[in-house]
């Protein structure tokens, strides 16, 4: 009896741990995300509504982000696993770019989606970096630097327009939000039902099958709800955040480690 | 006592219905998820070898190029030319540690010519050498990239084929456990401390 007690506890405490060992990635909070305050607010406000104006009319997002530090990281490992983790670009389509700045490290990267590997090259993601952006670094000019790279970036893929600007396409919400909420929910009930059989065992009132029964009938349960939802791929509509862009989030777009990087 | 049988009926009914929900398309499921990742480390290295030729032919031009370098260049790739491997020979060791050494061979090779071009001013600064460079590391981090979805799909398989229930599965399947790479690209980059 108090051996499964103590089962139960441990459940408890593994699945506490393991909800709480999220990789600390930040928060896309716009298609602008200044962590290193290199950019002035108004600048950040142009160049929001650049990019969102951008892809209203390709469905291509690009998105430029700086954080003061990689924390060690090698810059092409960071910038892809940003770009995942963000899902940017439609899905389908993978027409996402990421422009990293990483101030103190004194490095930059663009990170290419698949689907606009061919029309931003390397060689040309490595010309916008070293003939655009990094002298404007060197000469201290941060904030000039990011704008001339963007507008650059948005150059290159305006020259080959890409023929699909649809607007009416079901894309958006990432799937695993969705995934992450059902897991929360399910991590909950299952610690709070092991909660709830480690007291009626310590009481040693309860019935031992009755509450591992009941465990594993709820497991059960959300295992089945987990993996209808996993399997739907429940893509929620775009369009609720269309129109205003105050709640911008990436589309499911991939990228394969395509781009450019550079120092300064 | 008629209650808790049923109960325990309810258990073994679940377990039951839980491993057939569960463990069926698993394991197919995977291995497409396995080849399809194969399929782009092959790609990538394939892209690779294409971008070689020209570069030879640009470095060539430069006269006094130290020849052996360019010739273990050409070696190499004529080695990872032939080291394929089809996604049904991916749980052999065998062909997997051929496949990692032609590869390995030419990645030092290309990287040893990178080294000697540093000797040669003009050529850094040719045009065509430039962008085919750029091409070269953005091929590069690719592979790493291909790499890393591999060894992330091939855990996620295997992970499969040896713990319950899907082991049950594997076995029914007959599947074996596939192969991985050794080591992370750029493992040899990470610092070292030295005392």
């Amino acid at each position: 009896m108090r051996r499964i007690g103590a089962l139960a506890v441990i459940l408890v405490v593994v699945l506490v741990e393991s909800a709480a060992a999220v990789t600390p990635f930040p928060l896309l909070t716009g298609r602008v995300v200044d962590n290193a305050e290199i950019l002035s607010p108004q600048t950040e406000q142009t160049l929001t509504q650049k990019l969102s104006d951008y892809e209203h009319g390709t469905t291509n997002q690009v998105v430029v982000f700086t954080t003061p530090s990689l924390a060690g990281q090698p810059i092409a490992d960071y910038s892809n696993s940003l770009f995942r983790h963000w899902q940017l670009g439609q899905k389908d389509k993978d027409n996402g770019i990421l422009l990293v700045i990483a101030a103190q490290d004194h490095a930059l990267r663009i990170e290419v989606g698949y689907g606009l590997e061919g029309v931003l090259t390397d060689a040309l993601a490595q010309q916008i970096i070293h003939t655009i952006i990094v002298p404007n670094f060197k000469a201290g000019q941060m904030e000039q630097g990011v704008v001339a790279g963007t507008e650059a970036i948005l150059a290159v893929l305006g020259g080959n327009e890409l023929p699909a600007a649809k607007n009416n396409k079901q894309t958006g919400a990432p799937w695993i939000f969705v995934g992450f909420i059902v897991l929360w929910l399910w991590i909950s009930v299952v610690i709070m039902r092991a909660k709830r059989a480690t007291q009626r065992l310590q009481n040693s009132t309860g019935d031992t099958s009755n509450a591992l029964a009941e465990m594993i009938e709820d497991t059960a349960k959300a295992a089945i709800v987990l993996s209808s939802q996993n399997n739907g791929g429940n893509y929620g509509s775009r369009d609720a955040s269309g129109g205003s862009d105050d709640r911008f989030s990436g589309g499911g777009g991939n990228s394969g480690g395509g781009g450019a990087s550079g120092r300064w | 006592m008629g209650f808790g049988t049923k109960k325990w009926l309810l258990i073994i009914g679940v377990v039951l219905v839980l491993f057939f929900v569960t463990g069926i398309n698993t394991i197919p499921r995977l291995d497409e998820g396995v080849n399809a990742s194969w399929a782009q480390v092959e790609n990538q290295y394939q892209r690779r070898i294409d971008l070689i030729p020209n570069l030879v032919e640009t470095v060539k031009g430069y006269a006094n190029f130290e020849k052996s370098t360019l010739t273990d260049v050409i070696n190499a790739r004529a080695n990872a030319t032939k080291a394929t491997i089809s996604p049904d020979m991916l749980n052999n060791p065998e062909a997997m540690k051929n496949f990692e050494q032609a590869q390995g061979q030419l990645s030092s090779a290309l990287s040893r010519l990178m080294v000697v071009v540093e000797k040669y001013p003009d050529l850094k600064a040719n045009e065509q050498f430039l962008s085919l460079q750029s091409q070269l590391e953005g091929t590069e981090n690719r592979i790493a990239v291909a790499r890393k979805d591999y060894i992330e799909t091939v855990r996620g398989y295997n992970t499969a084929v040896r713990t319950f229930p899907t082991r049950i599965w594997a076995w029914i399947y007959g599947v074996q456990p596939k192969q991985t790479f050794a080591a992370k690209a750029g493992a040899e980059n990470a610092p070292v401390v030295k005392f």
